[in-house]
């Protein structure tokens, strides 16, 4: 009798475990890539099944950091309007030279009776060190709405050791001159800055390398409300396609080192006429030293500027491969960032675009050209469901191999091809050109939810060497990501500091020898979308301890070379 | 005689009379039944040949009343859409879908008819209204994927295509080449894992096609098997030197590993097949520059730029032929894009499709003839 309950226990519980197990694989095995559905396991989760698991790679740092903000887009007027889809951007800077980085974000704005077009309040939180922050927009002598605000730039323009401001947005932009005591002066009339156009992203960088930043400005559609068409999507009102818009020429304007600028759209041949500029980045893609432009449009070509010297450029997207996808189709860009992803050297190009498109990873042929290699790269395998929008390469693991994470998020209330709200992506990479996404349950419970994203920025918001995220969301409380990837390797945080160059080297290349490799960092101007990403640039060292070299080429075409460096901490590297 | 006799003898006559009257009704009704039956009989033989007019005599003699009434209007509205008079269709299989609203096969006809219009909304309800009303059939959900790939619409194609993959009652052929087509679905979202699982469920097909083994590179490439899935297309060829799938992979393959020479070969053959696959030109265009062959790669981009501007014109004209199932200008026009990019087979599709919607239209019938 005895014998029997046991054994009746036992197929019970051998049935019980079959189900549960069943039911556990199902689950995992349900690898959809539904943009409000986090990934599931990925292949070295599976191999190491019986592994203790390390917690999250990212927690929400929110509560602890206090940086609540929300940026507002005026939907509850039901205007409907393109305005409101862009969204706003983040920008990480140490603004008041205290080491630590402090993080401002764009407010957006709304409408008023009779299609008025009102700004919201930007805000600026600065980091008090010890992981929480403390809003100073009014301190600062930010609050003062000015316009519909979108994107964020950050970059000493005046070569004063202070980090300054540039807010875009919807008829305007604004620059904001840090007076060093912990406030800025809005000087943007007075510095020459003219523009009145709708600008998204903005970028800095010595274009004409006389030794000052530069700004180039990248402007949207002609949406105004003059211009303003009924849409529909499944038939109900929604926001028009860009594609119902005309272009609007992109601005550069060149620092005359007096404080002031100079519009030198027209001098740098920058005049074509079909963009819908969302994202720009600066950066020399063929080694020739002197910065290039890479513009990330909206339904229409991405444009490649090269640089010919004199603050002459040529478009050359077609010519180098970057201004199509690999069927020849322009697609809906928004965000870029740039990586050596294969570590030949090169900077590789990433940019986020919309649904039914896959992220666009371009691979530099030394300098002639590029190739688009998303497929290849393992991009293409999270679907094409994604509206995506700000990205940034971090090496969130400091294994020496930058990984990708992406905001995303619909433009339009009833979308028949995807969700509203997204889930972000993050993407392992094996240093070798190829990356693996990583399954939500070990991203974060952040990857586990969907949101309505935008600009985000990384760095390291704690000192702590691993690299933060801060994410925008369109009408809901901004995210704060706090690193915690546990077992991270050893690393060497590397601030450049000019003195012939720019004060913010925009263009500088460090190329570190550790180990028998060499990994090159780009000091890049703009990047991801609408926001700034911490201008240090990371190391990631794995289990090495030891630095052999670090190479630094300026703008300014010097070289810094610095033999046997410390580790795990910040190192200033400044231009002799 | 007695009088009572007499009234007997009456009544029997009466009612004998009245047995015969209702035989004779009778005999007359299924005479004329008989008659009706055998006209619907006699106009499927002619279906069977082909005789499409000569159906529709027959049927039109008898009549629309009753059930045989009913299969005649609906053999009818066959004839109509297998002989191309597609709007004459459209009247009658939508009278006898209004007649019958639970008539599969009515919005069977009726989708097929709409189709072949380019009416893609009106085809669409059809379908889905075929798909209420008969779950065991596979074929209304595989027009509607490939309704909705043509429209870009991918998740509802996987959707169609997933559901009429559930369908178990249909030869194994077919489910193979569903499953095929739901694997390319898949492909085109990003889906890898589930396009894999998609061909390991038709891997049993001897031999497997050209379609089959591009399907399977492509999966490999997007696991970074570089190898395998070149070896894979590599079969692809060896089966349909042609497969304009597999030369296109192919050729991408060969640019992304920095192997311009081959790619330039195998883009070349494939823009030679299909001089409107501006896939591949944009690949010929993007090999050539590494090559450093600055002219050739210009040429090639501007025609594929010009290709790709003549399908963005077919995805504006489409999506106007869908919101007017009878205009037979816009039908026209779609025929004049689809002569431009060399495919005759589409232009003539358009070509009939206009006619059928204003036989007049003489622009039309000159462009249809050979």
């Amino acid at each position: 009798m005895q014998t029997r309950r046991i054994w009746i226990l036992s197929i019970g519980l051998l049935a019980a475990g079959s189900v549960s197990l069943s039911i556990l694989l199902l689950r995992n095995g349900d690898s959809s890539l539904d943009p409000t559905k986090p990934l599931g396991k990925d292949k070295s989760d599976r191999a190491n099944l019986g592994a203790p698991k390390p917690p999250p790679m990212f927690a929400d740092f929110i509560g602890q950091s206090q940086i609540r903000f929300t940026y507002r887009n005026g939907e509850e007027a039901n205007h409907y309007s393109i305005l409101e889809s862009l969204g706003g951007g983040v920008a990480i800077l140490d603004y008041n030279e205290d080491g630590n980085q402090d993080v401002m974000l764009a407010g957006g704005g709304g409408f008023g009776d009779g299609q008025t077009i009102h700004g919201l309040p930007n805000a600026l939180f600065r980091n008090l060190g010890d992981g929480s922050f403390e809003e100073i927009t009014e301190f600062a002598g930010l609050a003062q709405p000015l316009f519909y605000s979108h994107g964020l730039a950050a970059a000493d323009f005046d070569n004063d050791g202070w980090s300054d401001l540039l807010v875009t947005g919807y008829g305007r932009v604004a620059l904001y001159l840090n007076l060093g005591d912990g406030t800025f002066r809005e000087v943007t009339i007075d510095a020459g800055l003219t523009d009145t156009g709708w600008s998204t992203s903005a970028a800095w960088g010595d274009l004409n390398q006389d030794g000052n930043l530069d700004l180039y400005i990248a402007h949207y559609v002609n949406w105004s409300f003059q211009n303003h068409p009924q849409c529909f999507s499944e038939g109900r009102p929604d926001v028009c396609s860009p594609r119902k818009f005309g272009p609007t020429k992109d601005s550069v304007y060149f620092n005359q080192g007096d404080g002031s600028f100079a519009d030198a759209t027209v001098h740098a041949g920058l005049v074509l006429e079909n963009a819908k500029g969302l994202g720009v980045i600066l950066l020399d893609v063929d080694g020739d030293r002197k910065l290039d432009i890479y513009v990330a449009n909206d339904t229409t070509d991405n444009h490649l500027y090269r640089n010919q010297g004199a603050g002459r450029f040529e478009e050359v997207g077609r010519i180098f491969g970057v201004a199509l996808d690999n069927d020849g189709v322009p697609n809906g860009s928004m965000g870029i960032d740039v990586s050596d992803v294969n570590n030949d050297g090169w900077p590789d190009i990433l940019v986020t675009n919309f649904a039914r498109e896959s992220q666009a990873l371009y691979r530099n042929q030394s300098g002639r050209g590029f190739v688009h290699v998303s497929q290849l790269a393992g991009l293409m395998a999270v679907g094409r469901s994604f509206v995506s929008f700000g990205v940034g390469f971090l090496d969130f693991d400091r294994d020496g191999a930058e990984d990708i994470f992406i905001a995303n998020g619909h433009v339009v209330h009833h979308p028949t091809d995807s969700t509203v709200k997204q889930r972000p992506l993050l993407f392992r990479s094996n240093g070798q050109g190829r990356f693996l996404p990583v399954s939500a349950s070990d991203a974060g419970s952040y990857f586990e939810s969907t949101h309505l994203a935008r600009g985000a920025a990384v760095g390291d918001l704690d000192n702590d060497g691993l690299i933060d995220i801060c994410i925008s969301h369109t009408n809901d409380s901004c995210a704060v990501l706090r690193n915690n990837s546990a077992h991270a390797g050893h690393y060497l945080k590397v601030i450049l500091r000019g003195k012939s160059s720019a004060r913010t080297p925009v263009g500088a290349v460090a190329t570190l020898e550790v180990a028998g490799k060499r990994l090159v960092r780009f000091q890049k101007g703009g990047g991801s979308y609408l926001s700034q990403h911490e201008s240090s640039l990371f190391f990631g060292l794995g289990e090495t301890d030891r630095v052999e070299r670090l190479v630094v080429q300026w703008p300014s075409l010097r070289e810094t070379a610095l033999l046997n460096l410390p580790i795990d901490r910040p190192l200033v590297v400044t231009e002799e | 005689m007695p009088l009572a006799t007499k009234k007997s003898v009456r009544l029997l006559v009466c009612l004998l009379l009245v047995i015969v009257g209702i035989g004779g009704w009778c005999a007359y009704l299924q005479t004329k039944s008989r008659t009706r039956k055998s006209l619907v009989e006699r106009a499927r033989a002619c279906i069977l040949r082909n005789e499409f007019d000569q159906a529709i005599n027959f049927l039109n003699q008898v009549g629309h009343d009753g059930e045989t009434g009913f299969e005649a209007v609906l053999l009818s509205g066959e004839c109509l859409v297998r002989s191309g008079q597609l709007q004459e269709a459209v009247a009658v299989l939508s009278y006898a879908v209004e007649r019958r609203p639970d008539c599969a096969d009515g919005y069977r006809w009726l989708a097929a008819c709409y189709y072949d219009l380019g009416a893609a909304t009106q085809a669409v309800a059809c379908l889905l209204r075929v798909t209420d009303l008969d779950q065991s059939d596979a074929r209304p959900y595989r027009l509607l994927g490939k309704i909705y790939r043509d429209f870009k619409r991918i998740d509802d194609a996987i959707e169609a295509l997933e559901s009429a993959s559930r369908i178990t009652r249909i030869d194994q052929n077919t489910q193979a080449e569903i499953l095929l087509e739901l694997a390319q679905g898949y492909v085109e979202k990003g889906l890898f894992d589930e396009a894999r699982g998609a061909l390991v469920k038709c891997d049993w097909i001897s031999p497997k096609s050209s379609a089959w083994h591009t399907l399977q590179a492509e999966c490999s490439y997007a696991d970074h098997e570089v190898e395998t899935a070149t070896r894979q297309v590599r079969q692809a060829l060896r089966i349909g030197p042609n497969h304009q799938a597999a030369l296109q992979l192919l050729a991408r393959i060969s640019l992304e590993n920095d192997e311009p020479n081959e790619a330039v070969e195998i883009a070349s053959r494939a823009v030679q097949l299909r001089p409107d696959d501006h896939k591949s030109r944009h690949v010929l265009s993007r090999a050539y520059r590494q090559l450093g062959m600055e002219t050739d790669a210009e040429r090639e981009e501007e025609r594929a730029q010009r290709t790709r501007q003549l399908f963005d014109r077919l995805t504006e004209l489409s999506k106007s032929a869908m919101d007017a199932p009878t205009d037979a200008r816009v039908r026209l026009e779609l025929a004049k894009v689809w002569i431009e990019l060399g495919r005759d087979d589409m232009a003539a599709t358009w070509l009939r499709a206009s006619l059928a919607c204003d036989p007049n239209l003489s622009e039309a019938r000159d462009l249809l003839r050979p």
